[in-house]
């Protein structure tokens, strides 16, 4: 469009055949090789630009955690703009790391969702296995049974699980953390999804030289879905690190606490120690962050290669 | 060991969902029928199902102000958060369909608060809209308590909610965005469209079907807020955040009426459903591809 | 109706790399070009430079005496068929092909008008309302020619548009084609790797490897007196056969002798151009199966004997092509089905020396082809 217009503006610049000289034609591959860089530059700058800003308000909330977290208390309590801090120092993180047991919250966190994590690349696969190799009576509806829990919300049946492990006497323990969690419709869909791209002669050749089906699954599916473990890792451990309600529903004492509900601890102390609660809340962030962008293109990739098309 | 390797090459297909499914009858289909019942009775302290009352609470619910606040509420908190999460994760996502350098660092913060949990997000909001020391009003000028304010504290929620969910609907539209052919943009080209053509007719166009997948993926997603509102609101004030999940936590925690929050868990799992269900109804006769 | 003229066009990616070098061109209007070359040979860079979709690193490009290096793709009033349609999916086929004029804002009465003439012309009215999806591949080209004919362009160019059908599909649309150029009378710019296509649809060939052009010539010519080794090898099929060794005087006449010692007689023409120059260098013999035959063709012909061992017979109904080996490599022939042989046979064959093309061991360059051109 630009050179098109300038070609317009600068009649000059039009040139016919048999009707310039050499120079005329040089001058032009000249201009127009400059505009066209210039202009390439100018679309670069004005996207990065663009992303800028763009990528600042989307990380405003963190960037400004953090930055709060390394204020002094002092600091923050001003009607003056103190977007950073003017003494950055580390003693809030030394303060919320004694006074709240956070360490152990971060345990708590990481051993939960670890075991939910492998049960769910457990079960799900297993399950998986079967809806996308084997035959047997009432496959199709099994499978309905299952995508139909995805509407489900967990608010619907959160009442009456609680009611249900409370009168199992599991109340604040590792396993009412993980139990519900173990297994989860998304999941099975995934890796069916993944499993269904592999031919049946995979199975039946297996079959054939005599390989059980665990044996399949752990020795040729599980390596061949590598991509789609990693992305359902991401995604679970993520979210079971985030998991709030239920947590906070069946943990009572400080010790069986996750990371998400021990923060709490931290809003409910005083006013004054705001700066505090944001280093809490930065030191629980960041292993989520961490593995989240460590495992990024493991997710993406895994939850997008045939997996969701729309 | 022989024999129980002999054994499970035998085992019947049934076996292999019998750990899923084990979890899904205690966790999800018990429960879920359990809820049904319960929300017919009046229960005591501990949850047991005590005198039927048959349809009485929901009777109750539906000629309760308050229940109908928390619907209007959930509704418009909802339309805010979805538009919002949406239009963030579009903008992000058409931002970062073209290569440039640095592209993997930006593409990577926008998906970033997908990373982040819904109690901490709160946290770092009660912060920036604090009434004295908050960011927002110093940069604004303005003199609002937010959080407070029965006026914008669903605002408020609704745009934490927002900001937390865009993450995740950038990475659904970009991979939308990598599906569209790149040579019909050429040939757009060759025929003569603009960007601006290109972008209306080709772009969205060209994302509808996932557009669509996650819209629906969305307004489940919003329909569940729980966390954010427990930090930042508690409901309140007044009612003007307590939103049906709130609604059913309190219920069922605070006020122990377990039998009136089993009945809202199922009516708010009818909404999604029936939403869900018009969705694909109006899917299949208008989104096509 | 437009005349296209390329001028020394260079396409330079990173550090040097040509993808295409000095290529230079007088399309006339009206013509039907194809340009054909194995993959990577920049067939494909050239015609989306002609379009405007990859910039020109150097040369120029003029349509209808128009310097076009810097005129936006749809400005340059070309339109263009991908070899994958590039159909917008979303749109209806009506919307397809009426795409490139409602975005210039014709009148909504002639787009319908001309889609429905168009659509017509193609066989594709009852079409119209589908989506993309929801047609064959060969339903789909017709559409991709559809959307491109409507907006009455200068020229076409069209991108390997046959190479996803299938075989016989391929033929009839070769057929279309050609019947829609004479039709249309627009230039027409086609890239293909199939020799088939290029030599069936083309007014003239322009060949291509790594970024050079080998030789612009039609179709005929292109088969008769091919520049050089490559052209000689990539036009024809089953492809030409080729002999290195060198030419040599003895008792007289002139000798054309294999690496593997096989000795054939030159002719007296061939002799005067090939003694003087290439005596005692590297040169390869060329000859094409069909030059290659059982009995001789035309009594009197100058015919030289070549013998080996049949590997395999392919029987074609009209004709045969017989595979062979001996020290020089392997040779097709093709013979009448009744001169047919077993493998493992023995078999020897006339070989055409006023039909042999011989190329320089070094450049690839046939020596002959000035003399042919004077023959």
């Amino acid at each position: 469009m630009d050179t098109t217009a300038a070609l317009k503006k600068n009649p000059g610049l039009t040139i016919k055949r048999g009707s310039h000289t050499k120079e005329e034609l040089e001058a032009l591959h000249r201009r127009m090789g400059e505009a066209a860089l210039r202009r390439r530059r100018a679309r670069t700058g004005v996207l990065l630009v663009l992303n800028i800003f763009m990528a600042l308000f989307i990380l405003f909330p963190l960037l400004y955690a953090v930055s709060v977290s390394l204020m002094p208390g002092s600091e923050l309590f001003t009607m003056e703009m103190n977007l950073l801090p003017k003494h950055p120092d580390a003693s809030n993180y030394l303060r919320a790391w004694t006074q709240v047991p956070l360490v152990r919250f971060i345990l708590n966190s990481f051993l939960v969702s670890g075991c939910i994590t492998l049960g769910q690349i457990i079960t799900c696969s297993l399950a998986a296995f079967a809806f996308s190799f084997l035959e047997f009576k009432g496959k199709n509806l099994l499978f309905m049974l299952v995508m139909a829990t995805m509407m489900v919300p967990g608010e619907a049946t959160i009442i009456s699980n609680y009611l249900t492990v409370s009168q199992m006497g599991i109340l604040d323990s590792y396993l009412v953390l993980i139990l519900p969690s173990l297994t989860s419709a998304m999941g099975i869909f995934l890796f069916r999804q993944f499993y269904m791209t592999f031919p049946k002669s995979l199975y039946e050749s297996a079959k054939l030289d005599g390989c059980g089906n665990l044996r399949f699954i752990a020795s040729i599916l599980l390596p061949l879905t590598k991509s789609a473990i990693g992305a359902m890792s991401v995604y679970t451990f993520i979210n079971a690190w985030n998991m709030y309600m239920w947590p906070l529903l069946v943990t009572g004492s400080e010790e069986m606490r996750t990371v998400q509900i021990g923060i709490s601890m931290l809003d409910n102390t005083d006013a004054q120690s705001i700066t505090l609660m944001m280093a809490g809340v930065v030191s629980v962030i960041i292993p989520s962050m961490v593995i989240f962008i460590v495992g990024q293109k493991q997710l993406i990739r895994g939850m997008f290669s045939g997996a969701v098309k729309g | 060991m022989k024999s129980f390797a002999e054994k499970l090459r035998g085992v019947s297909p049934y076996a292999y969902l019998i750990p899923c499914f084990a979890v899904f009858a205690v966790f999800l289909f018990y429960p879920f029928v359990k809820t049904i019942y319960l929300s017919m009775f009046l229960t005591d302290k501990l949850g047991n199902a005590k005198i039927f009352v048959g349809a009485e609470n929901y009777i109750d619910l539906l000629t309760s102000e308050s229940f109908y606040n928390s619907i209007v509420v959930t509704l418009f908190f909802v339309v805010i958060v979805v538009f919002g999460s949406m239009l963030l994760g579009l903008v992000a996502a058409v931002l970062c369909s073209k290569t440039f350098p640095g592209i993997r660092a930006f593409s990577t913060s926008y998906a970033l608060p997908m990373a982040i949990a819904s109690s901490g997000a709160a946290m770092i909001f009660k912060v920036i809209l604090n009434p004295t020391i908050g960011l927002f009003n110093k940069i604004t000028g303005l003199e609002i308590n937010w959080i407070s304010d029965p006026r914008y504290a669903l605002i408020c929620v609704a745009v934490l909610t927002a900001w937390l969910n865009s993450g995740i609907n950038f990475l659904y539209f970009s991979a939308g965005l990598g599906n569209i052919d790149e040579s019909i943009y050429e040939r757009a080209s060759v025929d003569g469209a603009n960007s601006v053509q290109k972008f209306f007719r080709l772009t969205l166009p060209g994302l509808s079907p996932i557009m669509f997948y996650t819209l629906v993926v969305n307004i489940i997603q919003a329909f569940q807020s729980f966390g954010q509102v427990k930090i930042l609101t508690q409901g309140g004030p007044g009612e003007s955040t307590n939103l049906i999940v709130y609604s059913i936590y309190r219920d069922a925690f605070f006020n122990y009426k377990f039998g009136s929050a089993a009945a809202q868990s199922v009516i708010l799992f009818l909404i999604i459903m029936a939403l869900t269900l018009v969705m694909f109804k109006i899917e299949k006769k208008g989104v096509k591809y | 109706m437009a005349e296209i003229v390329l001028k020394d066009v260079c396409k330079v990616f990173e550090k040097n790399q040509y993808a295409v070098k000095d290529f230079s061109l007088h399309i006339r209007d009206g013509e039907f070009i194809v340009f054909v070359g194995p993959s990577g040979c920049g067939k494909s860079t050239t015609l989306r430079m002609i379009a405007g979709l990859e910039d020109i690193s150097s040369g120029e490009l003029w349509i209808d005496d128009e310097l076009s290096n810097y005129t936006e793709p749809g400005q340059r009033d070309l339109s263009m068929v991908f070899q994958s349609y590039a159909l917008y999916p979303q749109m209806s086929v009506y919307d397809n092909m009426a795409f490139s004029l409602s975005v210039r804002k014709v009148p909504k009465d002639e787009i319908r008008q001309r889609v429905t003439q168009a659509a017509e012309m193609l066989g594709i009215t009852s079409l119209l309302d589908r989506r993309p999806a929801a047609l064959s591949g060969g339903q789909k080209q017709r559409v991709a020619i559809g959307s491109a004919i409507m907006r009455k362009p200068r020229a076409f160019l069209m991108d390997e548009p046959l190479s996803n059908l299938d075989a016989k599909l391929r033929t009839h649309m070769r057929v279309e084609l050609a019947e829609l150029h004479h039709k249309l009378g627009t230039t027409f710019i086609y890239v293909t790797h199939d020799q088939v296509e290029a030599m069936t649809l083309a007014d003239r060939i322009v060949v291509m490897k790594a970024g050079i052009v080998q030789q612009v010539a039609a179709p005929e010519e292109l088969y008769n007196r091919p520049a050089n080794l490559f052209v000689a090898g990539f036009i024809g099929s089953p492809a030409m056969n080729f002999m290195p060794g060198t030419v040599r005087k003895a008792d007289g006449c002139a000798e054309f002798v294999t690496n593997a010692g096989q000795v054939f007689a030159l002719t007296n023409r061939q002799a005067d151009v090939l003694l003087p120059a290439y005596a005692g260098k590297a040169v390869t013999l060329g000859i094409r199966p069909e030059d290659l035959t059982a009995r001789p063709a035309r009594p009197g012909g100058h015919y030289a004997s070549m013998s080996g061992r049949v590997t395999a017979c392919e029987g074609l109904g009209h004709y045969a092509i017989l595979h062979l080996l001996n020290g020089d490599g392997e040779f097709a022939a093709r013979v009448e089905p009744a001169d047919a042989a077993e493998p493992d046979t023995e078999k020897t064959l006339c070989l055409d020396m006023a039909a042999a093309h011989f190329f320089d061991g070094e450049t690839g360059e046939n020596i002959l082809f000035q003399w042919r051109n004077d023959a």
